[in-house]
């Protein structure tokens, strides 16, 4: 069955989650700096307000730009979200602050596909993604590793990229069912191998660092609550966990 | 119209040579000689996109028309005027484009139409997008400047999503991300910047509130 953080009760914004291998304050720092370098207004709080709550300061989600940010304190690492309407874009922001603080990041989606499932219009393509990041150059910009297996709209796509690591599980990349190469549970097991416990909810918090930004939004933009965004994406919390993935 | 105003131009010429001697005439061979220089200035038609860009291409350049140099050593990228960082290792040229919202625009085509606007998910962006090692090497090159200045949603040769996250067409463009609330398209040819601009009507088309950036890579 599909692995997930909290069932998707905070889907969109838990579909995603960066990591990165430095202390909370180390990152914050880091991230205001580079903040600050694009936006002449960058108001940032710290809070302990607890995990999962704190991501509710996210609110409201919105498409074409994100000027919210969150930090949250995750044992030896930190953990990020965003206010992204299609979820958490870790991808761009661990991509940079891997190089920029020169430690180890983490980027890994899992998203359940919806499609075709009674009851449901449009539908999600299933996603599960797992990408690693290094503080130098390496043959693509610094990814270290990609596992992936993703519908890209007509078909599942299974890819990797970059050095394979101790704790993989290569014989399942070799299974018949495409998607059946890399699953929630592999990403888990991975993650887990590197000291994060990606779906343990209390692993993450309490204490944790707010950002908000000035940005440009897009005149064509939208704008929407968590509940919105669920109702729009067809997110019911819950129902990740009867899935396969 | 062009006539008359051909008439208006020449008539103190022809004044001049039946009424008055040499200097008479020099003069009004001045006098038309300017009237011509200001009439070519007024009556002939401004640049346009489709003069620049040719027949098929119907787009409207913005910035930088004939293309910005941007070699190995050049400090300032085009489209976003900020100074470069230095992995760039490769010799480029690039403009902006932005659609025509005359009537000159390009029909969207009926399999871009037709498209379900649910988005797969972005794939890593370590795709290729060419054999060509320099397209490759540009493009990353590309991503982590763009990730510098805060550049989101990136996609690579991936079907064109637009800034809300709904899928648009099936073209690929080969690079796309959002940016200061915009969403940029880019192609990147080896051959000539002619060969990426081709590519800009059908991404207009798809989204026209976006922004279409060809590069030619050598």
């Amino acid at each position: 069955m599909m692995r997930s953080l909290l069932g998707e009760r905070f889907a969109p914004i838990t579909s995603s989650i960066g990591f990165l291998e430095k202390a909370l304050d180390e990152v914050a720092q880091g991230l205001a700096e580079w903040r600050r370098s694009l936006s002449s207004d960058v108001n940032v709080v710290r809070t302990a307000e607890g995990f999962p709550e704190v991501l509710r300061r996210l609110e409201p989600l919105t498409s074409g730009a994100r000027p919210r940010e969150l930090l949250v304190a995750f044992g030896d690492w930190t953990a990020y979200f965003d206010s992204s309407l299609r979820g958490t874009d870790a991808v761009s922001a661990i991509g940079y602050l891997s190089r920029k603080l020169q430690c180890q990041g983490l980027a890994i989606r899992v998203k359940p596909h919806t499609i075709g499932l009674p009851g449901i219009l449009r539908g999600r393509a299933g996603s599960v993604q797992f990408e690693l990041f290094g503080p130098i150059k390496t043959t693509f910009l610094n990814y270290v590793r990609t596992v992936a297996v993703t519908f890209d709209g007509s078909k599942w796509v299974f890819n990797t990229n970059g050095t394979q690591q101790a704790f993989e599980e290569p014989d399942a990349y070799r299974a018949r069912r495409v998607r059946d190469r890399f699953t929630s549970e592999m990403l888990e097991r991975y993650c887990q191998a590197m000291g994060l416990d990606v779906f343990k909810a209390e692993a993450y918090g309490p204490d944790a660092v707010f950002f908000e930004s000035l940005v440009p939004m897009p005149a064509d933009g939208t704008v929407m609550t968590l509940t919105e965004a669920q109702e729009w994406l067809e997110i019911i919390p819950g129902m990740v966990d009867g899935l396969p993935g | 119209m062009k006539a008359d105003n051909h008439r208006r131009l020449i008539q103190p010429l022809l004044r001049a040579r039946k009424s008055t001697g040499l200097v008479a005439a020099r003069l009004a061979l001045v006098s038309f000689l300017t009237g011509l220089v200001v009439a070519l200035l007024f009556l002939a038609p401004p640049a346009s996109a489709a003069q620049l860009l040719h027949v098929q291409t119907r787009v409207a350049a913005i910035a930088e028309p004939a293309g910005q140099f941007v070699g190995p050593h050049s400090s300032v990228l085009a489209v976003q005027g900020r100074e470069r960082t230095p992995n760039y290792d490769q010799s480029a040229t690039g403009s902006s484009v932005a659609a025509d919202d005359g009537a000159g625009a390009l029909a969207r085509l009926d399999q871009d139409v037709g498209v379900n606007p649910s988005a797969p998910d972005a794939l890593s962006l370590e795709r290729q997008i060419s054999l060509s090692d320099s397209q490759n090497e540009f493009l990353q090159g590309r991503i982590g400047d763009l990730q510098e200045q805060g550049a989101t949603d990136f996609r690579v040769n991936q079907q064109q999503v637009d800034i809300n996250g709904d899928r648009v067409g099936i073209n690929r463009p080969d690079l796309q991300y959002t940016l200061n609330g915009q969403r940029f398209y880019e192609e990147f040819e080896t051959g000539s910047l002619e060969a990426a601009l081709e590519h800009g009507p059908r991404i207009l088309a798809n989204d026209p509130s976006g922004q279409f950036v060809p590069w030619f890579v050598r």
